[in-house]
């Protein structure tokens, strides 16, 4: 299955999907946030710390100055540079808790501990402190000359040294610990987050799954029943909304399947009656055929009205026998009690023999048939006594009722199929009709045509004989065709036919 | 030929007098039996050329009936049915029925079957016949194997005579319902096929895996031979 088509099948991937995705963006939101409150407590607690302490380390920076002879420090700034950093230095301790940078504000010599290059002091809080003689902070990367560089916070305040000159002195706090701290929470928060996530979407997962698998047991069952397996049912467990759509679904079959029931028993009644009220007719019947026989032979010795009695009792009970047979067919193909007896048999032969089965009548209405052999000889696998029968049903049907002058036979052979048709030219059936052609006792014209013999029958017979074998029955008639013409199309084989002739 | 004398069992008296005035009037003699359980003496006392078998007859049915006749006698049974799709054809075919007939049937159809079944004679072109150690006297109508009289019905006599005639010519069953049941129109092959299994059963060492009598898949029988 494609992945669009299983997109759209499936319930549950959707849920679980669309869960999914929102439950990952609503923890990585979180944790996110989460994390960046956490960095910021960490760290505000440095710079309070950091900006007090810095305070403290320029009082005792400025206490140096005044400590010098000012025409001395004003000779020799590099000795005042190098005691206060020297000083701020020792005060730091070891390791130290800041780093020392001495910038002077034009020229001047500078100084820094720990080899701190310049490069850590952000350019704008440089000018920020010589501009506004204040102290000032920022976040910041130290940059040592011959080590990695690590994160931490810079302030930097303005200091006036003897000789008017102006210099920034920047203390480096390193927040190495505070990163360490950050770091452990962030991992905490991200392992966190992937279990969370995990959590939610198994649990949405095996919800869905509760949820939809009834349903689609459900859908299953349903195509299951539709497809005749009418004792079908769902399992119900518990008492939840589910278990309770599962007992009213079963109820619901359970219901469907007396109906059905009864209307089988109920047909099968009819049938078994059908059949019956034929078999006990029989005997009777054949004691009168013989009877009849018997006078009807006899007929030349009586009066001429006895005598035509005598023929009249004879065709009739021809008709009446036709008719009995006919019914017990149908009633048995109902029964489906009329299991096809297939072989494979040679197209031609079976026209043949069934063109001479109804020569006679033929003759009788003075009808010509003309059988357009087909050019190759084929074979069918058919049930050789029925195909026969729907053909000579067709052809009794022909010659009694089309009032045509010839009747044309025609095989068409196909690969798959064979197509046997039979085409009068006689007064046609009107589309209204044609319709009802295949109906049981149905009649053109009930006015006129009981006459002609046959029992209503033969085509409905004829339409079974050719269904059962997977086959249509097709009827056409209409201004453009004179007359009608009627087609058996069969498949050529029959599954599970050997091949031996 | 002397007066062919038919035993009609059937429980519907209107039917068997009707029965009766046919026969007569194609110069056979009728005897009458209207229920199951009469029939076998009916059959012993009349000592009967045909019979005429209903297969529903209220005490014993028309299959118990023919096995019974089957065990004392050959005689030629020919059953009477209102069912043609029954399994009770087979069952009564295999009983050892000859031939049946389905209701309702035209009387000259009847009377064609009857005299089919009551004519004995063979072709008389061969005398007799002697294969795998069977030896088939045609004129004396009796089949001996290894020197033992075998007891075979008319029918099945005049079946295998049909096949031996021609060694290793293959009949199809519509061939031997022609040749043996003298049908002239086409009919159920079935009764071909149970009576070529009672033959072999009769006349083969082993009737499972028959050397004499033998089945050409898809078109019919033929006699091996050797």
């Amino acid at each position: 299955m494609s992945l669009t088509a299983r997109w759209r099948s499936s319930l549950s991937l959707r849920v679980l999907v669309f869960s999914s995705v929102l439950t990952i963006v609503l923890v990585i939101g979180s944790a996110s946030l989460l994390m960046a409150r956490v960095q910021q407590g960490v760290l505000d607690a440095k710079v309070s710390e950091s900006l007090v302490d810095s305070a403290v380390a320029l009082d005792s920076a400025r206490e140096i100055i005044e400590s010098f002879d000012p025409n001395f420090a004003a000779n020799s700034p590099r000795a005042v540079v190098n005691s206060i950093v020297s000083t701020l230095a020792r005060r730091s301790g070891q390791p130290p808790a800041y780093e020392v940078l001495l910038l002077a504000n034009g020229g001047g010599p500078e100084r820094s501990t720990n080899q701190v290059q310049v490069s850590t002091v952000p350019i704008n809080l440089i000018l920020e402190v010589y501009e506004n003689s204040q102290q000032f902070w920022a976040y910041t990367q130290i940059n040592y000359a011959d080590s990695a560089p690590v994160s931490g916070i810079v302030v930097g305040a303005p200091i006036l040294l003897p000789g008017e000159t102006q210099y920034g002195l920047f203390l480096v706090y390193p927040t190495i610990q505070q990163q360490e701290i950050v770091d452990v929470v962030q991992s905490a928060i991200i392992l966190f987050a992937i279990v969370l996530s995990i959590g939610i979407v198994s649990i949405v997962g095996f919800l869905t799954k509760r949820i939809t698998d009834p349903v689609r047991e459900a859908a299953d069952t349903a195509q299951r029943i539709a497809s005749g397996l009418i004792d079908q049912r769902l399992t119900v467990k518990g008492k939840d909304e589910i278990a309770r759509w599962a007992e009213s679904f079963n109820s619901m079959t359970d219901s469907l399947e007396q109906q059905i029931t009864k209307l089988k028993s109920l047909s099968m009644v009819q049938q078994r009656f059908v059949s019956d009220v034929s078999h006990e007719l029989r005997t009777p019947v054949t004691t009168v055929r013989m009877a009849a026989d018997l006078l009807h032979e006899q007929r030349s010795t009586f009066p001429p009205e006895v005598a035509r009695a005598a023929e009249l009792l004879q065709s009739e009970l021809d008709r009446f026998e036709v008719m009995l047979s006919d019914l017990l067919e149908i009633s048995r193909i109902d029964a489906g009690a009329a299991p096809l007896n297939i072989a494979r048999c040679r197209i031609h032969e079976l026209i043949l023999e069934t063109l001479d089965s109804v020569r006679p009548l033929a003759v009788q209405f003075n009808v010509d048939l003309v059988f357009k052999e087909p050019s190759s000889e084929s074979t069918l696998d058919c049930d050789k006594r029925r195909i026969q029968r729907a053909l000579r049903n067709l052809i009794v049907n022909a010659i009694s009722h089309s009032q045509s002058p010839s009747i044309e036979i025609e095989a068409h052979l196909s690969e798959l199929t064979v197509t046997i048709s039979v085409t009068d030219f006689g007064v046609g059936i009107n589309p209204d009709q044609l319709k009802h052609v295949f109906e049981r006792f149905w009649r053109a014209d009930p006015a006129r045509s009981r006459d002609k013999g046959g029992s209503g029958l033969g085509l409905s017979i004829a339409m079974q004989d050719v269904e059962q074998h997977q086959g249509k029955l097709l009827a056409e008639s209409g201004p453009e065709i004179k007359g009608t013409i009627f087609k058996i199309q069969l498949p050529v084989k029959q599954p599970g036919i050997s091949h031996e002739m | 030929m002397s007066v062919v004398r038919v035993l009609v069992v059937d429980d519907d008296s209107a039917l068997a007098e009707m029965l009766g005035i046919v026969l007569r009037a194609e110069g056979f003699e009728p005897f009458f039996c209207l229920d199951g359980l009469g029939a076998i003496a009916a059959f012993k006392t009349n000592k009967p050329d045909l019979v005429l078998l209903d297969l529903m007859l209220p005490g014993k049915d028309g299959i118990e009936i023919c096995k019974d006749i089957r065990a004392i006698s050959g005689t030629p049974i020919i059953m009477l049915t209102a069912r043609s799709d029954t399994a009770d054809i087979v069952l009564g075919l295999e009983a050892g029925a000859d031939d049946y007939i389905v209701k309702p049937f035209k009387p000259r159809e009847l009377v064609a079957r009857l005299k089919a079944r009551a004519r004995r004679e063979v072709s008389k072109d061969i005398e007799s016949l002697n294969f795998a150690g069977l030896t088939i006297d045609v004129v004396g109508h009796s089949v001996t194997k290894n020197g033992k009289e075998l007891q075979l019905t008319n029918l099945e006599f005049k079946l295998l005579a049909c096949l031996l005639k021609k060694p290793g010519q293959v009949f199809t069953r519509e061939a031997l319902l022609k040749e043996v049941w003298e049908y002239q129109h086409p009919a159920d092959t079935r009764l071909v096929n149970v009576h070529v299994q009672r033959l072999r059963a009769k006349i083969e060492d082993d009737p499972e895996n028959p050397k004499i009598v033998l089945t050409v898949r898809g078109v019919g029988y033929k006699t091996s031979i050797a």
